[in-house]
C-alpha cells in the first residue's frame, strides 16, 4: 500500500510537470462536448424526447460520456508499448514488484488526477453552462461513482493487452488510435448504445466496453432500476476478472518470447 | 531550380527508405489501415447515427454528410501518407533528434517529413474515394470537368490547410515540454469539420473559417458541391491555404530558431 | 585566420526551476520560477586546419553546448563563432556541407534498412558525385572494417558496429571538420580500441580537423595532440597534450621491493624533495618532485642502505591530472563564492 501511494504520488508529480499541455487536453474534451451538444440540440428542435431521453438528459449524457471517454486517449498502454519497443521491458521485469502492480498504481494515479483536475471541474462547468440534470438519486450517484471505479479496472486490463500488442508491431501509435477510437464507439462514448441497430445494441450492452461509459452514465441518469444497476455492475466485475485472467495469460505468453529472444 | 531538383531527388530517396521499412513490417501495415479507418469512422458514426435518428441534419441529407466526410478523410489520408511526421516534432525535439537534422545540408523540415511515411494510408484513402463516388452518385450530381478541377484544387488546398494546421500546433512542442495533448486538441477540433457547420452557432462557424479554417477541409467544399453555396469558395480556399501555409512556415522557423537542444 | 575561431562565446539558458513537493508543484503550474544559467561563459579559442583537439570537461560543464554552437545547432547568446569564415548558425546549410558530426548517443542511420541504404541517402543529401561516393565508400568501409555490415539493417548491429558505421557515414562527403561527441560511449574495451585505431588512421590520411569530446581520457590521449578543458562554462586549460603532462606531472611515485627495509621502524629515509608514502619490512614507497630530484638520485640513495630487488616508477596519467585541475578550479570557485 505504501508503494502504491508512492507510485500514485509520482504519477501526480509527472502530470504536474506537464500541466500546460494538460490544459489543452481539457480544452479538447470541452470542444468535443460542445460538438455533440449542438448536434443533439439540433435534433431536439424537432422532437421533445428520443427513446425516453429528454434534451436535458441527453446533454447530461453527452457531458459525462465525453469526459469519461476522454480517458481512452491516455492510459498505460503507451508507456508499456514504449518499454517493449525500446527493449526496456527486460529491466522492468527485474524489479522486485510485479509489472501489473506498478502499472496499475500508475493508472490509478492517472485516474485520480483525471478525476480531480478534469472530471469534476469540467463536469461542473459544463453543467453550469450547458445545463444538465442532477443524478436521479443519492443511491444512483453512489453507484455511479462505484461503477466508474470498477470501470478503471476494466480499462486497465484492456490497455495492458493493447500495450503488449506492440510486441507484434513496429510502431505503437496505430494501436493507440485504434484502441481509443474503438473504445469510444463501443462504450457508447460517442452516441448512446441504444441508437445502434437493435441486434448490435443488445450485444454491446453486455460487452465489457459498455461498463466504461454506458453503464455508469445510465445509472447516473436513473435509466436502470436498482436491480438492473446491480446486474450491470456485477457484469462489470465479471468482465474485470475475465480480462484480468486474459491479460495474465497473454502477458505470460509474450514474456516467454521475450526471454527466448533476449528482449 | 537546382535546389528544387535536389529536394525532388532527396524526397525520392526518403520514399525509397519508407518503402523498404514498409516491407519489413507487414503486420503494421494492416494495423495502420484499420486504425486510420476506425479513427475517421468514430466521428462519422456519431453524425450518421444522429442524422439517421433525426432524418438528416437541417437541410443536409445523409449522402451529403457522407460526401463531406469523405472529402475530410481523403485529405487526412494524404497527410498521413506524406506529412505525418509533423506529429513527430515533439518526439524529435525531446529526444534531441533534431540535432542530427540540423547538421545536414538540407532543410530540417523536409528531413523531418522524410523520416516517416505511411503509404498504407493511401490504401485506406481508396475506401474514402469509394465513399466519395458513392455519395456523388447517390446525390445525382452531374460530374463535369469543372467539378473534377474543383476536386483537384481541393486536394491541394485542403491538404495544405489540414497538414499545415498540424504543423502549427505541433511546432508548439518547441516551447512546451510535452505537447502530445495539444495534438489531441487539434484533432478534436478537426471533428467539427466533419459536421455541417450550419448546425453550430455563428461564433463557431466563424472560428472554423477564420481561426482554425478546418471548414475548408470538409464543410465548404461539400456545401459547394451540393449546391448549397456560391462559387466564391473557389478563390477563398487557396487564400486560406496560403495563410495557413505561411503561418506554419513561420512557426516552424521560429521553433527551430529557439530550439535548445537537450542533453549534456 | 584559423579554421575555427571562437571569441567571447556565451550561452545562457533559462530554465524552469523544478519545485519540490506536491504543493510547490501545483503552484509552479501557474507561475513557474525561472532561473538563468550560464552554460558557456566567455570562451575563446582558435583551431587550425588538421588539428586534433580534445574538448573535455565534467558533466554539465558546457562542452556539449559549445560543440553544438560550433555545429550551428544552437545560437550563441553573445560572442562569435567562425568556422571557415562562416557563422555556423546563420549559414548553417553552407557550413553543414563542410562538417561531419558523430553523435555517440544517437545514431544517424535508419534503424530498419540496410546500412548501405542510409549511406545512399547521405549521398543524395550531401550531393556527393557517384565516383567520389564509390571511392569514399570503399576507403572508409575498409578503414572501419564494415564491409560485411553494409547489407545488414542497423537494428541487427552491435553497439560497436553501429558506431563504426556512423563514423564512416560522417566521412562520406569529405568533411573538413569532424566533431566526435563521445564516440566510444558505452562500448567495450576492444571496440573502443578498434574505433580509436580507425579514427587515428583517418586523421593521419585525410588531414581532417578533429574535435573530440569524451569522458574517456584514453580516447583523448590516443587521438588528440591538444586539449581544451572547460569547467563551469569557462576554459581552465588550453594546451598541448605533452606540455600538460610535463607541467602538471611534477610528482611521481617510486616503489622499492627489497630484502630488508632498514627504514622500517628505524630512522627515517631522508632525501631532498622526497616524501615517504609508506613502509613495510620489505618495501618502501616514496613520492618525489621532479623539479628537485630525479629517480636516479633516489635509487642511489636507497641502494646505499639495502639491496633493491624491484623498482616501480609511476606518474599520474592525464585523467588524474585533469581531475586534479578541476578539483582545484572548483575549490577556487567555491572559496571566491564565499567571499
Amino acid at each position: 500500500m505504501k508503494k502504491m501511494k508512492e507510485l500514485v504520488r509520482m504519477t501526480f508529480l509527472t502530470k504536474f510537470a506537464y500541466m500546460k499541455a494538460f490544459w489543452f487536453n481539457v480544452l479538447g474534451t470541452g470542444a468535443s462536448i460542445v460538438i455533440y451538444y449542438f448536434l443533439w440540440q439540433f435534433v431536439f428542435q424537432k422532437q421533445n424526447s428520443l427513446n425516453g431521453f429528454t434534451m436535458v438528459q441527453m446533454t447530461t449524457y453527452v457531458i459525462l460520456s465525453r469526459i469519461l471517454s476522454s480517458q481512452f486517449g491516455g492510459g498505460i498502454n503507451e508507456e508499456l508499448s514504449q518499454w517493449i519497443y525500446e527493449g526496456k521491458i527486460g529491466v522492468e521485469l527485474l524489479r522486485p514488484i510485479s509489472l501489473f502492480f506498478t502499472l496499475f498504481a500508475k493508472r490509478m494515479g492517472e485516474f485520480l488526477f483525471f478525476l480531480l483536475f478534469k472530471g469534476v471541474p469540467i463536469s461542473i462547468l459544463c453543467f453550469l453552462i450547458l445545463g444538465g440534470t442532477a443524478p436521479a438519486g443519492v443511491l444512483n450517484f453512489i453507484l455511479f461513482v462505484l461503477s466508474i471505479f470498477i470501470s478503471i479496472v476494466i480499462m486497465f486490463f484492456i490497455e495492458f493487452m493493447v500495450g503488449i500488442c506492440a510486441f507484434y508491431t513496429y510502431g505503437y501509435h496505430g494501436l493507440m488510435f485504434t484502441k481509443s477510437a474503438l473504445l469510444s464507439i463501443l462504450s457508447g462514448g460517442i452516441v448512446p448504445i441504444f441508437l445502434f441497430p437493435k441486434g448490435l445494441a443488445a450485444v454491446l450492452t453486455y460487452m465489457p466496453f459498455a461498463g466504461m461509459v454506458s453503464v455508469p452514465v445510465n445509472i447516473y441518469l436513473g435509466k436502470y432500476v436498482l436491480a438492473e444497476s446491480a446486474k450491470f455492475m456485477m457484469l462489470q466485475i465479471v468482465w474485470a476478472l475475465v480480462l484480468c485472467l486474459a491479460a495474465h495469460l497473454f502477458y505470460g505468453h509474450v514474456i516467454k518470447k521475450v526471454v527466448v529472444q533476449g528482449g | 531550380m537546382r535546389r528544387l531538383l535536389f529536394y525532388v531527388r532527396l524526397w525520392k530517396g526518403y520514399m525509397r527508405i519508407g518503402f523498404l521499412i514498409l516491407t519489413q513490417y507487414p503486420a503494421d501495415t494492416v494495423i495502420w489501415i484499420i486504425s486510420m479507418l476506425l479513427r475517421e469512422a468514430s466521428g462519422f458514426l456519431g453524425v450518421v447515427t444522429i442524422a439517421a435518428v433525426a432524418g438528416g441534419l437541417g437541410n443536409w441529407s445523409i449522402y451529403e454528410i457522407c460526401l463531406m466526410f469523405s472529402l475530410c478523410a481523403i485529405v487526412e489520408a494524404i497527410g498521413q501518407a506524406f506529412f505525418d511526421n509533423a506529429w513527430g516534432i515533439g518526439h524529435q525535439v525531446r529526444m534531441g533528434r533534431l540535432d542530427v537534422m540540423l547538421v545536414r545540408p538540407a532543410s530540417p523540415f523536409i528531413q523531418l517529413l522524410g523520416e516517416c511515411f505511411h503509404f498504407q494510408a493511401l490504401i485506406s484513402m481508396m475506401v474514402y474515394v469509394g465513399l466519395l463516388v458513392f455519395s456523388v452518385l447517390k446525390m445525382n450530381l452531374h460530374v463535369s470537368g469543372g467539378m473534377l478541377l474543383f476536386l483537384a484544387e481541393f486536394l491541394v488546398c485542403g491538404t495544405m490547410i489540414n497538414s499545415g494546421l498540424y504543423v502549427i500546433f505541433n511546432s508548439l512542442n518547441f516551447w512546451l515540454v510535452q505537447g502530445n495533448d495539444i495534438a489531441v486538441f487539434v484533432q478534436t477540433c478537426r471533428e467539427f469539420a466533419k459536421y455541417p457547420l450550419s448546425v453550430f452557432p455563428l461564433l463557431f462557424r466563424q472560428f472554423f473559417t477564420f481561426v482554425l479554417p478546418f471548414g475548408f477541409v470538409g464543410y465548404y467544399p461539400a456545401a459547394y458541391l451540393a449546391g448549397k453555396m456560391g462559387a466564391s469558395i473557389v478563390w477563398q480556399m487557396p487564400m486560406a491555404a496560403l495563410c495557413v501555409g505561411g503561418i506554419a512556415f513561420t512557426m516552424w522557423h521560429l521553433g527551430v530558431g529557439s530550439y535548445n537542444s537537450t542533453g549534456t | 585566420m584559423s579554421q575555427i575561431q571562437v571569441e567571447h562565446l556565451v550561452k545562457e539558458y533559462k530554465r524552469k526551476k523544478n519545485p519540490e513537493g506536491l504543493i510547490a508543484s501545483a503552484k509552479s503550474m501557474f507561475r513557474p520560477e525561472i532561473e538563468t544559467m550560464q552554460a558557456v561563459d566567455n570562451v575563446n579559442f582558435a583551431i587550425e586546419k588538421g588539428e586534433a583537439v580534445g574538448y573535455v570537461g565534467p558533466n554539465g560543464s558546457g562542452k556539449s553546448t559549445t560543440i553544438k554552437m560550433l555545429c550551428g545547432i544552437l545560437k550563441p547568446t553573445t560572442g562569435s563563432v567562425r568556422v571557415n569564415g562562416l557563422d555556423p548558425f546563420h549559414d548553417r546549410m553552407k557550413n553543414n556541407k563542410n562538417i561531419g558530426v558523430v553523435f555517440g548517443n544517437r545514431s544517424v542511420l535508419w534503424w530498419d534498412v540496410p546500412v548501405i541504404e542510409s549511406f545512399r541517402l547521405f549521398q543524395t543529401l550531401y550531393e556527393i558525385p557517384e565516383k567520389r561516393f564509390k571511392e569514399n565508400l570503399e576507403k572508409f568501409t575498409e578503414i572501419m572494417d564494415i564491409a560485411p555490415l553494409l547489407s545488414v539493417p542497423e537494428r541487427q548491429l552491435s553497439l560497436g558496429q553501429k558506431m563504426r558505421c556512423n563514423i564512416a557515414a560522417a566521412f562520406l562527403h569529405d568533411p573538413q571538420i569532424v566533431y566526435l561527441d563521445e564516440p566510444t560511449i558505452g562500448l567495450d574495451t576492444e571496440s573502443k580500441a578498434s574505433i580509436r585505431r580507425c579514427i587515428s588512421k583517418i586523421n593521419e590520411e585525410e588531414k581532417t580537423t578533429f574535435i573530440i569530446t569524451s569522458h574517456d581520457f584514453q580516447d583523448i590521449e590516443s587521438l588528440c595532440r591538444r586539449i581544451i578543458l572547460i569547467n563551469h562554462g569557462k576554459i581552465v586549460l588550453d594546451d598541448n597534450m605533452q606540455s600538460v603532462k610535463q607541467k602538471f606531472n611534477q610528482k611521481k611515485q617510486i616503489q622499492f621491493e627489497m630484502e630488508q627495509n632498514p627504514w622500517h621502524n628505524g630512522e627515517e629515509f631522508i632525501c631532498q624533495g622526497v616524501r615517504v608514502m609508506g613502509t613495510t619490512s620489505h618495501s618502501l614507497k616514496l613520492e618525489y618532485d621532479l623539479e628537485q630530484t630525479d629517480s636516479m638520485k633516489i635509487m642511489t640513495a636507497v641502494a646505499k642502505g639495502s639491496e633493491i630487488q624491484d623498482v616501480n616508477i609511476s606518474g599520474r596519467d592525464i585523467e588524474e591530472i585533469i581531475r586534479d585541475i578541476i578539483r582545484k578550479d572548483n575549490h577556487i570557485k567555491r572559496s571566491s563564492d564565499v567571499m
